[in-house]
């Protein structure tokens, strides 16, 4: 079989192999668990990275249809049109990597947790497998499949090896996540029934599919799309936090171990972002009709959670609230409806992700030293953690969309987009919202710099704490590749926009209904 | 009857028979060498017969002919339908004895095995009946081994108390059923064959004369209501399943509830079949009571096993979707769904058994520390919870797909989809079901207790049914399509 076909499949099945290996193993070989978890997620972070090479950008710009490739294509219920179809195209390919980074980062931060390990390395493989097969897939079916996968691993994770209220947190993130999926899968089949193909299209004798790039090209009754666009986005963007359902997520992320937290808002997040996006490619008529709704929605996410993260006392609820407000910028990338602002909104994914989860392998640097995250209680970290500093810098500065770092490239491109408005023609409120939304921005710099003076710079005080060690390789190694990361995509953009724009493209050409 | 005919018949209805023999066989040397029995023998007898009465049921299943094999001047019906029911039956009762194996009391008991095994021919013969009267003695049959199973340990007064409440709920439900089943034969003109009441009836709707025909529906519905645990038939659940040795709790959440839906969906689509249009509604309202009144109560639930049989209950309002849903898509969701089912609640059921002996105790809350104690139990735990919620990779969330698929996919005569309210109020109430099952992963993984460092040993009997359970929750969730197309299969082949 042709590489090409199974790489995908290669990157989703390592964690899962790596998962089963881990249960059973006997209780005491902790060591060797570590090592298969990390040994997996480096292959599929290898092969992320040998897909992002070797991806095909002339096709993928020139051929029609050519924007999804590494394609495999197995039935899988063949009676109900449901089959295994993964593929990526410009957007899933950087998704993947994204995941691959901050997957393998997260067992490298993890290396030393004591309670369980096996069980805790076994639920990580998971649910990084589960990220993976969403970002992967081209059936509605197995979408949902992975995105169902990818969640109740976090329950366990969360409950058992988080702090602050973890059982709490953990159920209402499983709730709102799961209520949010299972209406966009209502949505779904709603879709799924009413969808009428020309003729040809689908295989003989079959009647319905959940083929996404069939049902792209299927002929959706406008009624249809009108009462079930809002449903499967919103379904699935509770996972991208949008306002008003974005209650799970600060929470969720205090309470998360450090590695958790990480593929959570870095990663996890994106996968919301990415599945709402489906709605848009399969209801474009209605995507047009509606996206500038949403757009209102997310403005809030934009400002409030800006506002609540600077009045917050737990280092680490800073950062869930201002995951947020960023994902609010992401969604708001897409409701601009013209190619800029996806582009934007695609790279501010990326971005946040590496951001976020820089941010919280520091916060949980200094947790597992100073056991406490109040702001007011810290002071000084900078003369002893000196590289989680200049780390936490650096993803301060991309948080607050400083040009020469990532998160400008993101950022300036929404805004673009905002003010050139949808395609369609100017919607009379689109640069009231870029105003509006800027005050995001200038919040989110007033409490990134609150947190830098307060917690890294001011008083040291070796003797309040007692249990300092210094950082290991691991967490060394993670804190420079996502702040290497962070500058190199800042200063080189081009890196991964010309592969983000031939995602955006063929979005855009689905929903101008060519 | 000729001599052809019976042989016929009696090939038809060979699995009953091997049943019947082997529960002959139970007694038999229970009677003459009760005394010098010790062990597991009567277990092992009881499963190496049942795998047995299973090779045949697959046999003919790989030999079935298209036509049905009508037996007995028409009182059993043979076809694909009623072979996936007896499959079911057969591995539960195969799964419950397993259980069964090392619970004191239990074990060197013949009469248990026996009862059991009577019962599961009851079963058999409910999914294969074509015929009023044998609908109602096959009833009976399972019924009265159940109840006697339910009150078996006597020195316990909650099982003598599950089980007289069991019969007397079942005795009055029962009667109902009876005379609802009168009504039919009296206003059909003494028609007893389901598709000859059938056609009667279509008279009667021709003529617009269907007020007794409903009535007669309302009277059957609390019959069939009783054996799923429908709302608000389901008062007997809680106690019954409380107080009811483990395995007998497991046997009847699972044999129980799938007879009890193969002869609902036979009566209503077959006999019922011209009434189509009245009870789609009401059993689309039957439903959605089932699932809200299931999952709320089971939220408040301290018991592990109460618990449980709320969660059955709620289960079952599920599976009504499916009935709702009439059709192809919702059969076959049904008998995927209840197949699943069977291997997930015995796992819970099992896991039940296991946390109580260990600590003395049903409650939620004492099984505090198992993945300390026991990672594997704790992980079958995990597996059964997450399939009853309906969570992938496990079987449980193809078959709440399915159903609720059956449920969007579902028009009327009119062409309309007149469900998607109910697949919408599935999903909010599985979301409920999803919090109380959470629960008990939460006291397992997380809290902690007392003498959690000591290991907890199992038995064999359980590490090999859980082992069974799990693997077939994980496979049915990978690999659902021979299943499917089975369940498919067998819904084609109900009318």
């Amino acid at each position: 079989m042709d590489f090409r076909q199974i790489v995908l499949t290669l990157i989703v099945f390592a964690p899962v192999t790596a998962a089963v290996i881990i249960f059973l193993t006997p209780k005491d070989k902790t060591m060797f668990v570590r090592v298969v978890a990390a040994v997996a997620t480096f292959i599929s972070l290898a092969l992320a990275i040998y897909i992002f090479i070797a991806y095909d950008r002339d096709a993928a710009a020139n051929i029609p249809a050519a924007e999804y490739q590494f394609q495999a294509l197995v039935p899988w219920v063949p009676s109900l049109g449901i089959s295994y179809h993964v593929g990526v195209d410009g957007i899933g390919l950087v998704m993947v990597l994204l995941t691959g980074i901050v997957g393998f980062m997260g067992v490298l931060i993890s290396w030393n947790i004591k309670d369980r390990p096996r069980e805790f390395f076994a639920f990580f493989m998971l649910l990084v497998a589960g990220v993976y097969g969403v970002f992967v897939s081209l059936d509605l079916f197995l979408l949902i499949f992975f995105y169902e996968l990818s969640i109740f691993p976090m329950y366990i994770l969360i409950a058992t090896w988080g702090s602050t209220r973890k059982e709490y947190a953990a159920m209402k993130l499983t709730l709102y996540l799961l209520i949010g999926s299972i209406v966009a899968l209502i949505g779904i089949l709603a879709v799924y029934f009413s969808a009428q193909f020309p003729p040809g299209l689908l295989p003989d004798g079959a009647t319905h599919t959940f083929d996404l790039l069939l049902l792209q090209q299927a002929n959706i009754p406008i009624e249809v799309q009108r009462i079930w666009f809002l449903p499967i986005f919103i379904g699935f963007g509770v996972l991208a936090g949008i306002w008003p359902f974005h209650n799970w997520s600060p929470d969720g992320h205090v309470a998360a171990p450090t590695a958790v937290s990480m593929i959570h808002a870095g990663v996890l997040m994106k996968l919301g972002a990415f599945a709402a996006i489906i709605a848009m490619r399969i209801l474009p008529d209605a995507a047009r009709e509606q996206m500038p709704l949403v757009i209102l929605l997310v403005t809030v996410n934009v400002v409030y959670g800006a506002g609540i993260a600077m009045v917050q006392k737990d280092f680490k609820y800073v950062i869930g609230f201002s995951s947020v407000s960023h994902m609010g910028l992401v969604t708001m990338g897409f409701a601009t409806m013209n190619q800029v602002g996806m582009n934007g909104a695609v790279l501010q994914m990326w971005s946040h992700g590496i951001m976020t989860a820089c941010f919280f392998s520091v916060v949980g640097l200094i947790y597992d030293r100073a056991h406490t995250r109040q702001i007011d209680e810290l002071s000084g970290w900078a003369r002893y953690l000196p590289l989680a500093a200049v780390a936490f810098i650096i993803g301060g500065l991309v948080s607050m969309g400083m040009p020469g770092f990532s998160g400008f490239v993101a950022e300036f491109q929404i805004f673009m987009g905002l003010w050139q408005g949808p395609f369609f023609g100017q919607i009379w409120y689109y640069p009231i919202i870029a105003i509006l939304a800027i005050w995001g921005v200038i919040l989110t710099a007033a409490y990134v710099l609150r947190i830098v003076q307060q917690v890294f710079f001011g008083e040291w005080d070796p003797h309040k704490w007692h249990d300092l060690r210094p950082s290991n390789f691991g967490d060394k190694l993670a804190l420079i590749t996502f702040s290497v990361l962070m500058i190199l995509i800042g200063i080189v953009p081009s890196l991964l926009m010309n592969t983000i724009q031939l995602g955006t493209a063929s979005l855009m050409k689905l929903l101008q209904g060519g | 009857m000729t001599g052809e005919q019976l042989l016929h018949g009696l090939w038809a209805v060979l699995p009953e028979v091997i049943l019947l023999l082997l529960g002959i066989l139970v007694i038999s040397i229970d009677l003459i060498k009760r005394s010098q029995i010790r062990g597991r023998t009567f277990g092992y007898v009881t499963i190496a017969g049942g795998l047995v009465a299973l090779a045949v049921v697959f046999y003919q299943m790989l030999n079935q002919q298209p036509q049905p094999a009508v037996a007995f001047a028409g009182m059993v019906r043979v076809d694909l339908f009623v072979q996936m029911f007896r499959m079911m039956f057969l591995v539960a009762l195969i799964l419950a004895t397993l259980i069964s194996l090392d619970v004191k009391g239990l074990k060197t008991n013949g009469e248990f095995y026996g009862l059991l095994i009577f019962s599961t021919v009851g079963m058999g013969f409910m999914a294969a009946s074509n015929n009023i009267v044998m609908l109602y003695v096959a009833l009976e049959t399972t019924s009265i081994a159940l109840y006697m199973l339910a009150g078996f340990i006597r020195e316990s007064s909650v099982s003598t108390e599950a089980g007289l409440k069991y019969f007397l709920f079942g005795a009055f439900t029962s009667t109902i059923l009876l005379y609802g089943l009168s009504l039919l034969f009296g206003f059909t003109g003494g028609q007893t064959n389901y598709s000859e009441i059938a056609v009667a009836l279509q008279r009667l709707v021709a003529n617009q004369e269907t007020l007794p025909a409903l009535v007669a529906l309302v009277l059957i519905t609390v019959g069939f209501g009783f054996k799923v645990a429908a709302v608000p038939f389901h008062m007997w659940t809680p106690d019954v399943y409380e107080g009811a040795p483990t395995p007998i709790t497991a046997f009847i959440s699972v044999a129980s509830k799938a007879a009890g839906f193969a002869v609902f969906i036979r009566f209503f689509l077959i006999v019922f079949g011209p009434l189509q249009e009245q009870w789609v509604g009401f059993v689309a309202i039957l439903a959605a009571v089932t699932m809200v009144l299931g999952n709320l109560v089971a939220l408040q639930q301290r018991n592990f096993k109460r618990m449980l049989a709320y969660s059955s209950i709620a289960q079952a309002g599920y599976l009504l979707i499916g009935v709702a849903a009439v059709g192809e898509l919702g059969i076959a969701a049904i008998l995927f769904y209840l197949s699943v089912y069977v291997l997930t609640n015995i796992a819970a059921f099992a896991v039940a058994e296991i946390a109580a002996n260990a600590t003395g105790s049903e409650l939620i809350k004492d099984m505090a520390g198992l993945s300390r104690r026991a990672p594997g139990i704790a992980f079958a735990l995990l597996a059964s919870m997450l399939s009853l919620a309906g969570v992938p990779p496990l079987a449980g969330f193809f078959g709440k797909f399915y159903i609720f698929q059956a449920a969007v996919g579902y028009t009327n005569p009119a062409g309309q989809n007149s469900l998607v309210w109910l697949a919408l109020l599935g999903v909010l109430t599985s979301i409920i079901g999803l919090y109380y099952y959470l629960v008990v992963l939460k006291v397992a993984y997380v809290d902690r207790a007392e003498g959690e460092d000591v290991p907890l040993k199992t038995s064999g009997g359980f590490k090999a049914a859980l082992t069974i359970t799990v693997a077939g929750m994980i496979f049915f969730g990978i690999f659902a399509t021979p299943l499917y197309t089975l369940s498919t299969l067998a819904a084609q082949a109900v009318r």
